[in-house]
Parts: C-alpha cells; structure tokens; sequence
C-alpha cells in the first residue's frame, strides 16, 4: 500500500514536474513569441516612425557630377570669395527633364588656376545619372559667378541663361539645338563690370517680353580691398566695408536687345548690398513687384511697381525691411510662397548668424508682419549663415515646407566663435499644416546630414517621380544632390505653363488650384532664392485629393484661364488661351 | 562694422543714479577726531564721513563688472596715452602678446584659488569673451557644481543658450537665476527677451514689467514690453512704452520703429508715417558711422580696442579675488597691469583708486580719479570720488571745485548739490549757501541722503523745525537708519 502511494507520489511529482516544465516551457514559447512580435511591432513602429513625414537620400555620389566650386581664393580675403555662388535648374534641351547649370568662382588677384575654372552644365540622362555637356552647350563661362537667371527673353520657345559676375555678366541665348551663344554685347547687358548678385528676368511693363533686373552687392576694386582682425584673428570684411551701390533694370525692346532703364523706372534712387532677390506679384495686382535682400546695410527693398515698370520702393512701410525689432539683417536669400494657403504669397529671407531666417507673412494691403516666432519658422537658423531656400511641399500634404541651405562666409569662424563652423548642416521645416513649422532636420535621413558651406540651392522634380527634390551649391567642394524619399506622400499635380500672347515661359503668371477645400497658389519666377534659378515647372501637393476641381491661370499682360476636373498626379502643360478663358 | 556683424548693442545713454548700501561692507576712509569744538558738526561729520566714503568706496570696490562692462565703442576722439593707430603687423603682434598675458593670468588664478567658484566663474568669462563658448559653459557648469545658487552663472548660461537660439534651456537658466535672487538687475529682462523669442508673449509682458521694477530707466526694458504689447495687438499700451524708452534715450532708433508699427496698427496714418521717416534718419546716421568703423585702419583698432578691454576685464575679474584674499601687492599689480593694457579703461582707474584709498595712500588715490576725468571728461563718479578724498586730505577748495564741476556736468542729478553742501557743512562754511544747495538736492531726488543734508544744513542755519522735518522724511524712508534716528532725537531734545 505504502509502496503504491508512494510510486503515487512520485508520480505526482514527477507528473507535476512535468507539468510544470510543459507550462514553463509553454510559458517561455509564449513569452518567446511575444518578444518576436513585439520586436516585429517595435521595428515597424520604428521604421514607420523613422520613415514617416520628409526623407532626403544623398545621391550626389551616384549621379556622375564632378563639379567642385571654386572661390578663386588665394588668401587675399577678397569679398566676393564668401558669397559665390547660385545655380539654375531648368530644362535646356526641352527634353522634359531638368538639367543643372552650376556657377564658378574664377581666378582672383594672386590666383593662378593651371586649368581656368567654368560654369558646368550637367545634362539629366534620366535616373539619377548627368552628362557634362558645358563645352557642348558653350556655356562654359570663365567669369566670376554669383547669381543667375533663366528665361526665354527671345520668346522662341526655348530658355536663355544671365550671368550676374563679378565682372561683366553674360547672356547666352539658347540656339534651340543644345549649344547657346554668348549674345551680350549685342543685346546690351554687360552691366560694366560689377559685383553681380541676385538676377530675374520679368515683365515688368506687361507687353509680353521679358525684362531683366540685375542686383549688385557693392562697388569693389581691388585698390580698396580690406581684411578685418576678429580677437586678433584675420578675416573678411562685410558689405558695410565697401560702398553701397544701386541695383540696374534693363528694358526688353523685343528685338532681342535691351535698355537700361534703372533711372526712369526709379530703382537709381536706392543704393543697397543686394543679395537674393524674387520677383512677385505679392499685392495680387497683375503686375510684378520686385523684393531685394539687401546684405546689411539700408534693410531689404521691395519695389512695388505701378504697372508700366516704374517703381516705388516701400519696404520699410510694408514691415519688410527689417525684422520685427527694426533691425537689419544680413539678408542672403529670399522665396515667395502662400505657407498657409491664404491666397498671398508670404516671403521667407534668409540671413547670417545669429540672425533668424524672417518669414514675413503678407497680411494684404501692402503689409507684411514678421512672424518667425510665433511660427517656429527661425527654428535651427541662429547658429547658423543661411543662403539658398524655397518654399515647396515636400511631402506633398497641401502645405509649403521649408528648406534652408546653411554654411558660415568665414572660414575660420570657429577660431573666434565655436558657436558656428564654416560647413553646417542644412535645415528642414516641416509645415503642419496650422500655420507652424516643426525643425525636422534631424528626422529627414541621411541627405540632412550633409554638412558643407552651401550657397544656393534649388528645387526641382529632377527623377520625374511626382516629387520635389534638391540641389545644392556648396562653396569651395562638390554640390549635394539630394533625392526625396518622403513616404506617406499625398497626391500631386505639377503645371508647365506656355505663353503665347505674354512671355513665352509664363514668368509672372500666377496658378491657383482648388481642390475640395483646399486651395494653393504660386506663380511662375525666373531668378530667385539665392542668386540662383529654379521651379519653371510649378508643384502643388494636394494631399488626400484625388481629383482637382479647378486650375485658373492668370497670365502676366494677359487673361485668364481656367480649366476643371484635371486629374491627378501628373505633370500638366497649360497652354495660354486654351482653358476656358474668361 | 565688419562681416562678423556683431550688432552694436543699443546704448543706454546717461547712467542711472547710485545705489544707496545701508550697511556697507567697508569702509574706506578712517573717522577723524573733531576738530570743531561743536557736538553736532562732529556728529553730523563723522555720519557723513563714514557713510558717504562706505558707500562710494564699497561702489567703487564691489561694482560687477557686469554693470560696468560697455562693448567697445569706438575709439576717443582724443586719446589719453593712446598708442597710435597700429599697423597691421604691430596689431597682430600686439594681438598675441595680450591673448598670452591674458591666458597666463587665467593660469595663475586657477593656481592660486584651486576649485573656487570665483575662479572657476573667471576661467568661463574668460573663454566667453574669445568666443569659445563651449569651454566657457564647461567652466560656468563647474562653478556651479561648487555652489549651485550663483544667478550671475546661470544668466551666463542662459544668455549662452540664447546666443545659439536654444530659448528653451535659456528659460530653464534664467528661472534658476530668478530663484536665486528675485531682485538681480539684467536677468528678468533677459527671460523675457528669451519668453519673446518663443512667442510667449504674456510671460514675456510679465518678466519685463519685473525688469521695469527693478530697472525703471532701461530703455531695452521699455522697448521690448512695446514689442510684446504690439505682439499680443495691445498697440495703446505698446505706444505708451516705445514713448518711455524714447524718453529715457530719445536717439533709439528701434523703437521709432515699433511706434511707426504701433500707430499704423492704431490706423494713424499719419503719425506712422512721422515715426517711420525718424527712423529712417536715424537709422541712415548709424548707418553711415558704421561705415566709417568699417573701413580703413578703423577695423583694426576696433578690433584692437575690444580686444585690450577683454583682457582688461579679466584682470579686473582676478583683482576681485586676489583682494577678497587681501592680497593687495597682488591686487595692485593686477590692477596696474589692466591699466598697462587698456590705458583709458576708467574702471581700472577706479578700481586701483579705491584700493589706493582703502590702503591710505589718498594722493595716489586722486590721482587714479583724476586720469578718469582725463578719459572722460562728463564722468561724474570720478570727481565725486577725487572731491571726497580731497577732503580727507583737507584740500578743502579742490575739493569744492570737483564738486562744482559734478554740478555743471549734471545738473540735473542730485548728487553733485548735495555733496557740495556736505563739504560747507562739513567745514561750517556757506551755510547758507549749503541750505540752497541741499534743498535743491531734495527737489532733484527726495532720497533719505538728501533729506539728512537738507536737516543738517536747517539745523546749522538755525531752523531747527525745518531739520526736524527733514530728518523725519529721512527716517521714513530709512526708519532702521539707527543714525537719522540718533540725529532726530538729538534734535528733538534741542528742540
């Protein structure tokens, strides 16, 4: 009896143990397998998080662009060595991509180059992948470049390019068969031989060409060039060092020259260090003003101009002149955008350091209100020198972010200020749609981590993919080439737009689409940011609409267009007069 | 200005008046025996004595020189032992050498006060001032490992932070430093300045109204509730405070141009208008000024300058604690050596002065004072300082003429009449004179020091009513003044 109870026990036991084991086992297999899964939800949590919002993917490597800037530096601390250079993103074959012409600097006083450097024009092959084509194309400029603009200032249907040099500028004309023609002398627009800056082409009398607004910086010989001793450290001087000098304006006669008409339009009365500049319709009166981003000096500009090309500067009326405190900035760069879709166009200026970016907010009847910090839109620019920027959806929700292109002008900076470097990395904000910015720089992938001295930048679907992308100048090294990997991306529609009656390349035009509740504007720009050329092709990101209720178009010196119902995710040429026009 | 852009601080012209210490921590001059036969001159003399030397020697002594550093203007139209503008190869070497005596010195105090919070605070200024801000925060964080409630360092963080637009920790700073000491001037301006950048308008208002407080006649203090009030679109209120920053300082500029945004908010067109065209006017004289400080051999000497004030300050910084250790062979050469590096730095001047006095070396003394009138002919404190110790060397008339000269630069500052009156009451001349000048003192600045003079010098002219009175009003506004309150009841049983 006792033996059975007790082999019962033991079996109990044992049963028990086993019991036991199975559960523990069970519960290891169970605990295990929650572990996977939680690890499976916290990797896609993590990716989805990591993923989420505006992603950039540094593609530079890839692409077969060998361009590596130039100051023309040689020690000598010249001036123009810290601010050199824009570029220009457009289509020069009309082959439907957009290519990428960079801008040089070039041999200074004390400066030999075994091999004279040049502007390069880099051809879009498609998928990433660009073909030098400078010597080809012939627009291999050797002069100083600074700023540039992109046109068709004959009106025969393919784009020409201005040069703003230090030293004579230049104008190529597009031959329509890949190769251009440097046209200066004959079309009158050498400008002498200047510090150049920010460049635009517009119509600014409305009769259906194209005429050219050329900003300097200063006026600068090499006889009263200075260095200045930061602690004891030598280094450059600013504008405030050199006189201060007007801006030029040149008239399009339409027959393929130009005259200079800088007093009569009134823009000779004001002398400035300009810097970037844009032309904009900011008062919604059919007519283009112009905006300069003067380098610390007399504060910005902004031209307003009456309609036949005469303008009255008004700036400091406007609340544009300076930030909010009254202050002058060392404005850089500048972009026209609706950030918060109120149907006018806002201005972004960029500036040096400690110095936020300004976003201006245009509150109607020619007033402007600094908003930069009840927006976040300052955020991440106080370290640092700011430069190229634009207003562009990147992720295609329906609001405008914002890029900024950062690199410190002194190259020893941190030898006297361990605040800043001379390269920084560049600052993204994104738009959350109420009228704030967030500083997703961080968040954004590998192309965020970039940290060079960039200049101008510019913003283009350069893959065709539906999305905008970025382009970069970087002083003295290799441009950045950056891809929009943003997932999560709403729908979008981009808009080509042909002139017939007006300019050719619709510069000035404004496009309003509606769709659902939403409603976006922009307008067609030649010449803006920093000193740089972008955006022929305009982008609207529309979010969770999938279909455009309405596009109106209306033409610089001309009507109105209109067209319903387009579809999305598209790229949409709109020629002038054949919407319903009204 | 250079590419640097560093933004010229808006200048607060004129100074604000002198702080009183009830209970000054030294004393500079020793009392004297009477001379005068009468109980009361002797009494009335040695308050005098004492109290006004212990507040203009601790003054001098103590005065931060946060309160006293100015960013470098430029250069003296006329310069008092100022070597000539430099060339560039002298600049540069002249550079050097100050960085290295300037590093040398960081060295021998860090030796000399090993983990003092004093010297660890030095070591961070130090750095601050070159730009090297990473080191300077590592110097002010160890300070405040030593002794967590120093304000001063948390400001210096926050105004750090600030510098690099992180608003947030800058708060988190300059809410510690107002923990500490509610009352510091230069902090609640600076949390509001931080609160504003982050569009956090009403904290900012209710900061700055603190600031104002504290601070009354700061016209960045005015400026800024102008710009929160024109933010949180309270325009009368924000007009009200630009007009009080221009009263303070009629040439600031910034603050034309919040009235031109205020009146056209408040749809006054045409006073916009009258304040945007002053701003432009103004703005085109700093503009024009900055350009002749950016050209020609002027960008070294401004760099040259700064550089030779913020090796100055730092010896100014070490003298502090090689005097609080009463080491003053060492003090004084530290203080000759600022001087040797920035010959028309007055603070130096002052600082050696005072030393001098407290030494009982008063000849030297005046001396010091007298090359800061030398410097700058309009500062007051420097002919305060040279009158009052004039009249422990019983140069009585010298001493008079500083005073008189104190007068005519600001007449309008009650400072000068009533010392002057002080003087003839002290030495039982011109009494009635000295009753003129005290009554003028009290009708300029109604302060319990200008109430004393004015019973003094009732009492000494016969009207022993009227130094009742006016020892009462003094009391009222000192009542634990333990001398007024001697001097009314000696008055009283008089009477």
């Amino acid at each position: 009896m006792s033996r059975i109870i007790l082999n019962t026990s033991r079996y109990m036991n044992s049963l028990r143990a086993k019991i036991e084991k199975t559960n523990a086992l069970g519960h290891l297999r169970i605990i295990r397998r929650a572990a996977i899964l939680l690890t499976l939800f916290y990797s896609a949590g993590f990716t989805a998080h990591a993923q989420a919002g505006i992603i950039f993917t540094d593609v530079t490597d890839q692409t077969g662009i060998t361009f590596k800037h130039t100051d023309g530096s040689s020690g000598k601390l010249y001036i123009m060595e810290t601010v050199s250079a824009g570029l220009a993103l457009f289509d020069y074959d009309n082959d439907g991509d957009v290519d990428i012409y960079f801008l040089n600097g070039s041999a200074l006083e004390g400066t030999k180059f075994k091999t004279e450097p040049t502007n390069a024009l880099y051809r879009n092959d498609g998928n990433w992948k660009f073909t030098d084509v400078t010597k080809q194309a012939g627009v291999g400029d050797k002069g100083y470049g600074l700023g540039v603009a992109v046109a068709d200032y004959d009106n025969d249907g393919d784009q020409d390019i201005y040069l703003n040099n230090h030293g004579p500028n230049v104008l190529y004309r597009n031959n329509g068969d890949g190769t251009f023609t440097d046209v200066t002398k004959s079309a009158g627009v050498g400008n002498e031989s200047k510090v150049g800056a920010g460049t635009c082409f517009l119509d600014m009398d409305a009769d259906g060409d194209l005429d050219l607004y050329v900003s300097n910086y200063i006026v600068f010989s090499y006889d009263i060039h200075v260095t200045m001793k930061m602690d004891g450290f030598e280094t450059y001087v600013g504008p405030k060092s050199y006189p201060a000098t007007i801006d030029n304006i040149y008239r399009n006669n339409g027959d393929g020259t130009f005259t200079d008409v800088t007093e009569e339009s009134g823009i000779s009365k004001h002398a400035g260090a300009g810097m970037g500049m844009i032309c904009s319709d900011y008062d919604n009166d059919g007519d283009t003003d112009i905006f300069i981003a003067n380098d610390i000096s007399v504060g910005n500009f902004l031209f307003k101009n009456d309609g036949t090309g005469k303008f009255e500067e008004i700036a400091l009326i406007a609340g544009v002149a300076y930030d909010l405190h009254g202050d002058e900035h060392g404005s850089m760069g500048v972009d026209a955008g609706d950030y918060d879709n109120d149907g006018l166009f806002d201005l972004y200026v960029t500036s040096y350091q400690s110095q936020t970016a300004t976003l201006y907010r245009n509150l109607g009847d020619d007033m402007f209100e600094d908003v930069t910090r009840t927006t976040g839109a300052g955020s991440g620019t106080i370290p640092g020198v700011t430069w190229g920027t634009g207003f562009v959806d990147f992720d295609n929700d329906g609001d405008r972010d914002i890029f900024v292109a950062c690199g410190h002008l002194l190259d020893n900076i941190d030898l006297f200020d361990d605040r800043s470097l001379y390269s920084q990395p560049n600052v993204l904000l994104m738009n959350d749609g109420n009228g704030r910015f967030i500083n997703v720089s961080k968040k954004s992938g590998d192309g965020m981590k970039v940290r060079l001295s960039s200049r101008g930048a510019g913003f283009d679907d350069m893959d065709n993919d539906g999305d905008v992308d970025v382009v970069i100048l970087n002083s003295r090294r290799e441009s950045t080439l950056l891809r929009n990997d943003s997932n999560q991306k709403g729908h979008w529609l981009q808009v080509r737009l042909r002139g017939v009656k007006t300019n050719k390349d619709a510069v000035g035009a404004h496009i309003k689409v509606i769709a659902g509740d939403l409603v976006l504007i922009d307008e067609v720009h030649s010449g803006r940011s920093y000193q740089s050329h972008y955006g022929n092709r305009i982008y609207f990101g529309l979010g969770k609409h999938e279909r455009v209720d309405r596009i109106e178009v209306k033409w610089i010196g001309g009507g109105v267009d209109v067209l319903t119902n387009v579809p999305v995710d598209k790229c949409l040429t709109i020629t002038e007069e054949t919407g319903t026009s009204r | 200005m250079g590419k640097t852009r560093k933004k010229p601080k808006r200048r607060i012209k004129g100074r604000q008046p002198p702080k009183k210490k009830s209970k000054p921590s030294h004393s500079l001059v020793k009392s004297k025996s009477p001379s005068s036969p009468s109980k009361w001159i002797l009494i009335f003399s040695a308050i005098a004595i004492v109290g006004t030397a212990a507040i203009w020697g601790a003054k001098s002594l103590f005065r931060s020189p946060l309160d006293t550093q100015k960013k470098p203007t430029a250069p003296p139209t006329k310069p008092v032992g100022h070597s000539p503008l430099p060339q560039k190869s002298t600049a540069e070497i002249e550079s050097a050498d100050l960085k290295k005596e300037e590093a040398k010195l960081v060295q021998e105090v860090s030796r000399d006060f090993p983990n003092n919070e004093d010297a660890l605070k030095l070591a961070g200024d130090f750095h601050s001032r070159h730009g090297r801000r990473t080191e300077a925060v590592k110097f002010w964080h160890q300070c405040l490992d030593i002794n967590p409630r120093r304000s001063d360092v948390h400001r210096n963080l926050g105004i750090a932070a600030v510098d690099t637009g992180e608003f947030d920790e800058a708060i988190e700073h300059f809410s510690k430093a107002i923990e500490i000491n509610t009352k510091a001037e230069g902090i609640h301006d600076k949390m509001g300045q931080a609160l504003f950048e982050v569009g956090r308008y009403d904290e900012a208002v209710k900061e700055l109204e603190e600031a104002r407080l504290i601070s009354p006649r700061s016209v960045m203090v005015h400026f800024l509730l102008g710009q929160a009030n024109l933010k949180l679109k309270q325009y009368e209120k924000a007009r009200v405070h630009y007009h009080q920053a221009l009263e303070i300082d009629p040439g600031y500029e910034n603050a034309y141009y919040g009235l031109a945004r205020a009146y056209a908010a408040l749809k006054q067109q045409e006073k916009a208008r009258e304040y945007q065209s002053k701003f432009r006017k103004l703005e085109g004289l700093r503009a024009k000024e900055d350009r002749i400080l950016s050209t020609g051999a002027n960008l070294y000497t401004r760099d040259l300058t700064a550089l030779r004030r913020a090796v100055a300050q730092t010896h100014l910084d070490a003298e502090k604690l090689y005097l609080a250790r009463r080491d003053i062979r060492k003090t004084e050469e530290t203080l000759k050596k600022a001087i040797e590096i920035d010959p028309n730095n007055c603070l130096c001047y002052e600082r050696l002065g005072a030393l001098y006095n407290m030494t009982n070396r008063p000849e030297e003394a005046v001396r010091q004072f007298q090359r800061i009138s030398e410097i700058e002919p309009t500062n007051i404190y420097s002919y305060l300082n040279t009158g009052r110790i004039l009249i422990q060397l019983k140069k009585h008339d010298a001493a008079k003429a500083a005073y008189a000269r104190v007068i005519q630069i600001a007449p309008e500052q009650a400072v000068g009449y009533r010392e002057l009156a002080r003087l003839y009451l002290m030495t039982n001349t011109n009494l009635a004179e000295a009753g003129k000048l005290a009554q003028k003192a009290v009708n300029l600045e109604p302060s319990a020091d200008s109430f004393f003079v004015l019973a003094w010098a009732l009492y000494l002219n016969g009207d022993r009513t009227g130094a009742s009175k006016a020892i009462q009003e003094a009391l009222k506004l000192e009542p634990n003044n333990s001398k007024y309150k001697q001097i009314y009841e000696l008055i009283k049983g008089k009477n």
